[in-house]
């Protein structure tokens, strides 16, 4: 198997995000780590890199910064055969999901894998478009939510998870998979898996080695604008009252207005 | 690149089981009054088996026309296959925009036609509406931390996916002109192969982890046969019960429910949180979630401090109280 | 007068020693070979202070007659002295043997040594006698009774009644003028008089072979029996670690390592395969052990003797240079030791405290820990998230670093950066660490120590959002690079402010400031709040005469300060000194208390099996009945915490910290921003 995963790096989850004057992640200003929902992606990959062979490249998009998160992977893989790529190039600086797909999957018809895995969305967009996106680019099929994966001869199997349950679906190899966050539990990387990601082979891809015109990428080929961003408060202490007989009412009224009922 | 010829607003309506779905209906809502500010119509295309004998029906849910597409092809087709027809519809027709649920097919549907049309795209919004000509959104990044405005460029089709509940379903007076699509999937659109639907519908549905609401009970529940209540109000809200570790120590319930630090990490629309006292333990595992109710008969119980609406009282009163009142509502 | 007698008589004896000693000799040579496998340590420092220990731990047998456990230790210490003197009756047996004319000085022939010989040997035999009588009747739970006891104690009796008829029968024989003061020799003599000379002459042969047979027997048995300690213990004493208890070794050159921590017998270092040959299997260490009595798949002693066990079953190979485990059916970790036995110690320390013979459990564990985190990344899941946080938020949750002052936002406490803009200088560093920063329960405790600390005027600075974790649930759980990282961090912060002393108020935080830091270039003057507060008072910085509103309190001396840093008097002083105090002592107390379950990691882990180790330790408190059990760690209080909340108990006994109560009692109360904690605290 020839596996590609996708990594993005985005902020911690508990740092301070701003938007710089730009209107673009101030990605300085923060710490960063790989994209929660990346993370059983890369877990997946590498499970099914043991029960089937071959090697896996894990492929990211982003500044400098972005090589932690891809050696952080190549720790994950261990002594299986692995190597990363980042495409990094200023003039991605600013890009909307539709450049980053097409970017990615510029990417993805260099190293031509057979299997594309994807993290179901990211910790910073949460959009849950880009697999579609990319499968679009690739004319590939797509299994996405995918809560368990097998995989036998060239068909793959997946359960694609619902609320209330999961379709079985199938489709054979090449193909995109986007895995939910609960389709594993990924495995803490081995110091000696730490130490010999640093050796592992990363290169760094720029458009020009992607054959992508720069005003298609970036903020100039981005089709939709941000305009501003507001932090809304921090969680605060909300109302305490005692019941007087109206807590059930006034819980009520609460999730009514939150439309939950 | 796709350009709009029409300012007409797009909603795609899914079928669940025989009618339109819940999440498609508010959309078209919402559909009609983006169109009525952009001087076009809601227009509701939507799919399945059966399909033809819901359309008219939509014109009460606000749509001024409507696309069928009831085409045996499309069984068990699934996102790529409907994506597939509407982006041959949306060429031959030129739509301002196209709204989708943000759950599920729709980022699959959005994604694919956002490329092959070469349109606009903009995912999860939690408002929508225009501003001087030009579909204006929000959407929240990095878990809530920031409330993001977005425009799409107005010479160009935009793809907008839609998060739950951002617009209600209304009934609207009024006909509608039905067109029957004639479009099918090509065959890459049907490699995706729907074997089998596996509904599980007994005891802990809603996996935990998935849940938009939680209803969780701790220390105060005083025994196991206490989260009996807790349960009926989980599914009177379609949500999952969960627990503190005490509850679990305790031998109430299993590990499985338990929230927290070395339990599991939710992040529910709603949490309710009754006899908990909310150490951190027990809060680092659910204080992500959008919105926190606290029952504890303790006014110094630690979760006042960070739940959204406390309630100083016996939860083993309120709880039964609520389930009534939330059955009770239409 | 000697059975010797003739050439005959000579050479068998000779031939014995000879043979006894060359069997002897090789043994033991292997058995330093199998000590050589293990990896280089230096052991050879501090020599003055090894000597001393030897005296006082192995002459001055101190561990054992110290309680618990007194009378068998004085059962042992009898068996041991009167070895000792023995002994040399027994050389001079053999040197008699080979020359009957040698009279060892002060031994041979001497009044003194005579009547001492004599009662050492009856205070042996009824030693002997108590130790069957434990073994027999009493059966204590630690004490596993296998044939290889019987076989030494049997040995010893043998010996003892052999040395008594030979003296009996060569008085009768030989006679002399100065037999009398082998009293119980001369008294037994009395009972076989009535033989002739011959029988006499014979008999005393018999019995004096007999008597040499079976010690150079023993001495050849004695390599592969438990016995063997008599010939190890002196030097698992002598070699013990030479650095504080509480500091872990360092892994030098992460970087470069191959292996990380023990995950093969022969990954050891040598004084710990040393170790196990020194264990008796006295269970001393068993004793205390919060996860074995509270059920938990961990005996302190068991993993002492699945190493030798494992040492000796697989020495040929490892002799050979091939290693062990070579057919992959019994892998140390997971084989020989359950991954969750090492899993369940809290590091409390109590087995190594008391173990007579100085053997190293924790360490061990911590090695292996080690090797599982390091090299295999097999530990439990709920770790998992423990080491992201750390890593990402320098906190075990997911709490924003940004937040780590916010516990002190409305105390008017400064930072140590602002202290520094101002070119201002602090008498103390309040490192506050991670419970006290974001835990609702514990913030009160670092509010009231700085209540004090303001009442006594002492000029103090936090870190905030500079401080990161200190690094000991990591590096006790075995994740010694994430450690090093944690520590450098703050190791760097500290110097770059130039910090010279620090104040932290958990135990865990000042064990690892103060012991291990100074492995990474952080060198300060650290001081826990239990002593800090003490210093105040006696300086007169502090007025502590409002009556103390806990009722009866007893004091759970936390394992990292206590048994690891040996502070228990002056928290106990001050609070004793409180008006209206009454203070009780729980059995297990000091250098004896047991665990609250929360050290090694382990407050981090979910507890599987048997019952919560807190609940023990609360059971224990609850039998000197008191009303608060006072604490000086975070992670104690949140242990009993949540302990009297399973327990239900409530309504009768809380949990308070040291601060909590002293800062109660100060004479003028400040602007009080900290209600008192009222006992009805919600605890989930």
């Amino acid at each position: 198997m020839d596996i590609v995963v996708c990594v993005k790096q985005t902020p911690v989850a508990t740092a301070e995000k701003r938007l710089d004057p730009d209107l673009l992640l101030d990605r300085e200003s923060v710490d960063n780590a790989i994209n929660t929902y990346d993370e059983p992606a890369i877990e997946e990959g590498l499970r099914l890199l043991e029960a089937h062979g071959g090697s896996i490249t894990f492929l990211s998009m982003g500044p400098d910064e972005a090589v932690d998160s891809l050696r952080k992977a190549l720790a994950m893989a261990g002594d299986l055969d692995a190597r990363a790529v980042l495409i990094s190039d200023d003039a991605l600086r600013g890009s909307d999901i539709l450049g980053t797909a097409l970017a990615l999957s510029a990417a993805i018809q260099k190293l031509n894998p057979n299997l594309v895995i994807l993290g179901m969305r990211s910790d910073d967009g949460g959009a849950g478009v880009l697999a579609a996106a990319m499968a679009q680019h690739l004319d590939l099929a797509l299994l996405t939510n995918a809560n368990t994966v097998t995989i036998e001869g060239k068909t793959v199997r997946s359960h694609r998870r619902l609320s209330d349950g999961y379709i079985v679906q199938e489709s054979d190899l090449p193909l995109i998979l986007a895995v939910t966050d609960a389709i594993n539990t990924p495995r803490y990387p081995s110091l000696k898996g730490i130490m010999g990601a640093k050796k592992k082979p990363l290169q760094t891809w720029s458009l020009e080695e992607l054959a992508i015109e720069p005003d298609r990428v970036g903020t100039a080929g981005a089709r939709t604008h941000v305009l501003g961003a507001v932090a809304p408060p921090p969680r605060a202490k909300g109302e305490v009252v005692e019941d007087k007989g109206d807590a059930a009412e006034r819980i009520l009224a609460f999730l009514a207005v939150r439309k939950v009922v | 690149m796709q350009k709009p010829t029409t300012s007409d607003i797009w909603v795609l309506v899914p079928l669940e089981g025989e009618a339109p779905a819940r999440a498609g209906l508010d959309l078209l809502a919402g559909a009609r009054d983006l169109a009525a500010q952009l001087g076009g119509q809601a227009v509701a295309v939507i799919y399945g088996s059966g399909a033809g004998a819901q359309a008219a029906a939509l014109a009460r849910w606000g749509a001024q026309q409507v696309l069928v597409c009831d085409d045996s092809a499309l069984a068990g087709a699934g996102a790529d296959g409907v994506a597939d027809i509407l982006g041959q519809a949306i060429e031959a027709k030129g739509p301002r925009a196209l709204l989708l649920d943000a759950a599920l097919d729709g980022p699959d549907i959005a994604g694919r036609l956002a490329v092959r049309l070469g349109a606009g795209l903009l995912a999860n919004a939690t408002a929508l509406a225009a501003r001087d000509g030009a579909v204006v959104m929000q959407e929240t990044a990095f878990d809530g931390a920031l409330v993001v405005t977005c425009a799409a460029d107005q010479d160009v089709t935009t793809i907008i996916t839609v998060r739950a509940r951002t617009f209600e379903a209304r009934e609207y007076p009024g006909e509608v002109t039905v067109e029957a699509l004639s479009f099918a999937p090509s065959a890459q659109a049907l490699r995706v192969r729907n074997v089998e639907t596996v509904r599980q519908t007994t005891g802990e549905a809603v996996p935990l982890e998935a849940a938009q609401v939680i209803v969780s009970g701790g220390r105060g529940m005083g025994g196991p046969e206490a989260f009996g209540i807790l349960k009926d109000l989980a599914g009177a809200l379609g949500g999952a019960v969960g627990a503190s570790r005490a509850a679990v120590d305790a031998g109430w319930v299993p590990y499985a429910m338990q929230v927290g630090q070395t339990g599991k990490q939710v992040k529910p629309k709603v949490y309710i949180a009754c006899g908990i006292s909310g150490a951190i333990q027990h809060k680092v595992g659910m204080q992500n979630s959008a919105a926190i109710i606290a029952i504890n008969k303790d006014p110094e119980a630690p979760i006042f401090d960070f739940a959204d609406l406390g309630i100083v009282g016996d939860c083993l009163e309120i709880v039964p109280k609520l389930t009534a009142a939330v059955r009770a509502r239409p | 007068m000697a059975p010797t007698n003739g050439v005959f008589g000579h050479l068998i004896l000779i031939l014995a020693i000879v043979g006894a000693l060359t069997l002897f000799a090789q043994r033991v040579r292997r058995l330093v070979r199998l000590v050589r496998v293990g990896t280089a340590e230096d052991r050879f420092d501090d020599m003055p202070g090894r000597v001393r220990d030897l005296l006082l731990y192995v002459l001055g047998q101190r561990r054992l007659i110290k309680s618990p456990n007194r009378v068998p230790g004085i059962i042992h210490a009898l068996i041991f002295w009167g070895f000792l003197i023995i002994t040399l009756g027994t050389l001079q047996l053999f040197a008699a043997g080979l020359d009957h004319a040698v009279l060892i000085p002060a031994v041979g022939n001497d009044p003194v040594y005579m009547v001492l010989l004599d009662l050492m040997i009856i205070v042996v035999l009824a030693a002997v006698g108590a130790a069957s009588y434990r073994r027999i009747v009493v059966k204590p739970y630690r004490l596993t009774t296998k044939p290889d006891a019987w076989i030494i104690l049997g040995l010893i009796t043998v010996l003892m009644i052999t040395l008594l008829f030979t003296e009996a029968f060569a008085i009768v024989a030989y006679g002399s003028n100065i037999a009398h003061w082998s009293f119980i020799g001369y008294a037994l003599s009395g009972l076989v008089g009535g033989l002739s000379l011959n029988a006499a002459a014979n008999l005393y042969g018999v019995f004096w072979w007999a008597h040499i047979l079976t010690v150079l027997g023993f001495l050849v048995y004695l390599p592969s029996s438990k016995h063997l300690h008599i010939l190890t213990a002196a030097f698992t004493v002598f070699f013990r670690p030479s650095t504080p208890r509480g500091a872990m070794t360092p892994i030098r050159d992460l970087e470069n390592q191959e292996h990380f921590g023990v995950g093969k017998l022969e990954q050891f270092g040598w004084k710990h395969l040393l170790d196990t040959f020194s264990c008796t299997e006295c269970g001393r260490c068993d004793r205390n052990c919060p996860a074995l009595l509270s059920g938990k798949p961990l005996s302190p002693k068991e993993v002492v003797l699945g190493i030798k066990y494992g040492l000796f079953g697989e020495a040929d190979s490892l002799l050979a240079g091939k290693g062990s485990n070579t057919d992959g059916a019994h892998p140390l970790i997971g084989g020989r030791i359950a991954d969750e036995s090492l899993w369940s110690c809290t590091t409390c320390g109590w087995c190594v405290e008391a173990c007579p013979v100085f053997i190293e459990h924790v360490p061990k564990i911590l090695d292996m820990r080690r090797n599982l985190v390091l090299e295999e990344s097999r530990f439990p899941a709920e770790i998992q998230p423990v080491f992201a946080n750390l890593e990402k938020n320098g906190n075990p949750w997911q709490l924003p670093k940004k937040q780590r002052g916010a516990w002190a936002k409305d105390l008017d406490v400064p930072t140590m950066a602002e202290i520094a803009a101002a070119g201002e200088r602090i008498d103390v560093l309040y490192f506050v660490g991670c419970m006290g920063s974001y835990d609702q329960r514990n913030k009160k405790v670092a509010a009231a120590i700085v209540k004090l600390l303001k009442a006594a005027n002492v000029k103090f600075a936090i870190l905030a959002k500079e401080e990161t974790c200190n690094g000991d649930p990591a590096r006790r759980i075995g994740n010694e690079y994430l450690f090093q990282s944690l520590a450098e961090q703050n190791i760097q912060t500290l110097n770059d402010y130039g910090v010279k002393k620090v104040l932290t108020a958990c135990a865990h935080c000042f064990n690892t400031i103060k012991n291990e830091y100074p492995q990474f270039g952080g060198t300060y003057e650290v001081v826990h709040h239990t002593e800090f507060i003490a210093e105040l008072v006696a300086q007169g910085r502090l007025t502590l005469d409002r009556p103390v509103g806990d009722g009866t309190m007893t004091f759970h001396d936390p394992c990292y300060l206590g048994r690891y840093n040996g502070v228990f008097e002056p928290q106990r002083d001050i609070l004793r000194g409180l008006p209206m105090a009454n203070l009780v002592e729980m059995e297990r107390t000091k250098r004896g208390s047991m665990c609250c379950g929360g050290g090694g990691g382990r407050s981090f882990m979910e507890e599987r099996t048997g019952k919560r180790m807190s609940h023990n330790r609360i059971e224990q408190a609850m039998a000197v009945k008191p009303d608060t059990i006072v604490a000086a760690c975070p992670f104690c209080t949140t242990m009993f915490e949540d302990g009297i909340k399973g327990m239900n108990v409530e309504s009768t006994l809380k949990v308070r910290d040291f601060a909590e109560v002293v800062a109660d009692s100060l004479a003028a109360p400040g602007p009080s921003g900290t209600p008192c904690y009222t006992g009805d605290e919600g605890r989930d």
